[in-house]
């Protein structure tokens, strides 16, 4: 009985980390569930993705419109319940979005916290299998476990917002010093600097896997202009 | 006999042997120098087998060091995890994320593998309620660092994992204040269970009642037939009572999200004439069972209870000298109230 006290704290240790290690090797093999590119020039400035300076990590800026969804009363009292959301970058759900944003009063070329970036929250599901199949004329699109909230309109209708869980992206230590180089270019004064003095220099590639977990599966050099 | 019938013992002994000296100087109790000296080597004999065996105290100066030297290896545990975390923050971005994967894998095990060192080496259960507290830290670093990482999605499981370590290294080395951490951990992933499982976001939605439910799952967990339940009850009702506390204090102050479908203000009258039952069942049964700490915890909780609902009705509308003359002269009249209650119970005895 003993040796079973004196084991049962490493063997949690133990399964714990082979469940962890497995769920990541999991995620990462197979097919990817979606993928999303973008250049350095997202990062920095309204809307775009906030990269820190240490180049530990960068976190995601994804556009959520409001929409109207039928969850029956009770469960609509409570605010934010669990879901998988569906995100795609570009056309048509980001030009459905800026439409969104102009008839609510956001006018402006292009409209106050809208960037570059492009990505939007396309749809939202309790489970994978009832989201919307991807839009194919989308530049990407991706999977994440998130959750929607519920808001109070102003005028007695409750709006809801998707969002996903985890927005932060671990930056690997290959990649660390390019990030910490964009991080450079793209605020070199420590405030972003203007899209239009920005040249795509590299193509950042996120793969989202089997649980829907993202990394950076590559960095690539497009050169100047590119 | 266990760690905890030992401590009772050496209190009794050390009891004795005050109350034998005091009679003897009183001239009321003189024993015969042969039995006194065979009690008192006895009862010497008794307490250092206890002290080898269990670290108990031998005399009243040394039970008073034991609690300095508890609180001291918390601080002590506090600052050290904080130094091993500042020292990795510090260079963590210089390390690779090979080796930082390395690191934060291997720190649980090395904690853990400390724990069982230091257990062996010191027979003084202060340190390895020190190494057991850092290496609960590593795990938790370990979870919370590989899902960084890796970008994992946060999960209530972790507190389950965290719970269970914190328990059984809490079983396995005697030590209250890890079992306590481990079963709080354990309320907080039964809670967010619940809450995953009813369809909301556990990270975002606190829903007290599901938390509530939890936490009496806990308290009254002591009351199943299983020995080892029984003879660590004491922690059990101490965490039961204290998560049940806490988030009814949060009921009624901050009004979380409840599952009652009524207003607001109806949810705050019900869940504050619950708290006022709850605090004050708990101080008669704890002082029916004789158990000092539970009844001060519940009185303690009581006390903060009451204060935070008289500043949140009167403070606002009473000039401030009233509101501290009305306080005082209800602090008297409480404490007239406990008099004739202790009055009352001397006649009964």
């Amino acid at each position: 009985m003993t040796w079973m006290r004196v084991l049962l704290p490493l063997a949690v240790l133990l399964v714990t980390n082979v469940w962890l290690f497995g769920g990541v090797w999991w995620n990462r093999s197979g097919a990817p569930t979606g993928e999303i590119s973008f250049d350095q020039c997202h990062f920095g400035g309204p809307g775009g993705h906030y990269l820190r300076e240490e180049g530990r990590y960068f976190t995601l800026q994804i556009a959520s419109p409001s929409v109207s969804i039928d969850m029956g009363e009770a469960r609509a009292r409570r605010r934010a319940q669990e879901a998988v959301v569906l995100i795609e970058q570009g056309v048509p759900a980001w030009e459905a979005y800026r439409t969104q944003r102009t008839e609510e009063g956001e006018t402006g070329t292009p409209p106050k916290f809208i960037s570059r970036n492009r990505l939007v929250y396309a749809d939202s599901a309790e489970k994978a299998a009832g989201l919307k199949a991807p839009d194919p004329d989308a530049a990407g699109h991706a999977i994440m476990r998130g959750y929607v909230r519920r808001y109070d309109g102003g005028k007695g209708e409750a709006v809801f917002f998707r969002h996903a869980s985890r927005l932060r992206i671990a930056i690997q230590s290959e990649y660390r010093a390019l990030f910490k180089e964009m991080h450079k270019n793209r605020y070199p004064s420590g405030y972003a600097a203007p899209d239009a003095a920005c040249t795509p220099q590299y193509r950042i590639t996120l793969t989202f896997g089997a649980r829907f977990e993202p990394w950076i599966s590559s960095v690539e050099r497009i050169g100047a202009g590119g | 006999m266990n760690k905890r019938e030992a401590e009772r013992r050496a209190r009794r002994i050390r009891a004795f042997r005050e109350e034998l000296s005091t009679l003897e100087v009183e001239g009321v109790l003189h024993l015969p120098a042969g039995e006194a000296a065979r009690v008192s080597a006895h009862h010497d004999d008794l307490l250092a087998r206890f002290s080898d065996a269990f670290d108990t105290d031998l005399n009243e100066g040394e039970a008073r060091l034991s609690w300095g030297m508890r609180l001291v290896s918390l601080i002590g545990a506090v600052a050290l995890c904080l130094a091993i975390f500042l020292f990795f923050n510090h260079y963590w971005d210089d390390f690779s994320t090979g080796l930082q994967i390395a690191l934060v894998t291997l720190a649980p095990f090395l904690g853990w593998g400390i724990t069982e060192f230091v257990a062996r080496r010191f027979k003084t259960r202060y340190f390895t309620q020190l190494a057991a507290l850092v290496a609960i830290a590593c795990f938790v670093l370990n979870l919370y660092l590989l899902g960084e990482i890796y970008n994992i999605t946060p999960s209530p499981y972790a507190f389950l994992v965290w719970g269970s370590f914190a328990l059984f290294l809490g079983i396995r080395h005697d030590l209250d204040v890890i079992q306590g951490l481990g079963l709080a951990s354990l309320g907080l992933f039964l809670g967010a269970l619940l809450t995953k499982f009813a369809g909301f976001y556990w990270l975002h939605e606190v829903i007290a009642e599901f938390y509530l439910a939890a936490f009496a799952l806990i308290l009254l967990a002591p009351l199943l037939p299983f020995g080892w339940l029984k003879e660590r009850r004491l922690t059990f009702y101490y965490i039961g009572m204290l998560g049940i506390f806490l988030l009814l204090l949060s009921l009624v102050t901050l009004s979380p999200d409840s599952l009652l479908p009524f207003d607001g203000k109806v949810v705050g009258w019900i869940y504050l004439i619950v708290a006022l039952a709850a605090g004050g069942g708990a101080l008669a049964l704890c002082l029916r069972a004789g158990w000092g700490q539970g009844a001060y915890l519940a009185a303690g909780f009581l006390i903060v209870f009451l204060l935070l609902k008289y500043f949140d009705w009167f403070w606002d509308k009473w000039p401030a000298y009233v509101f501290f003359l009305v306080l005082g002269l209800l602090a008297i009249a409480v404490i007239a109230a406990l008099r004739k209650l202790r009055l009352k119970g001397r006649a009964r005895a």
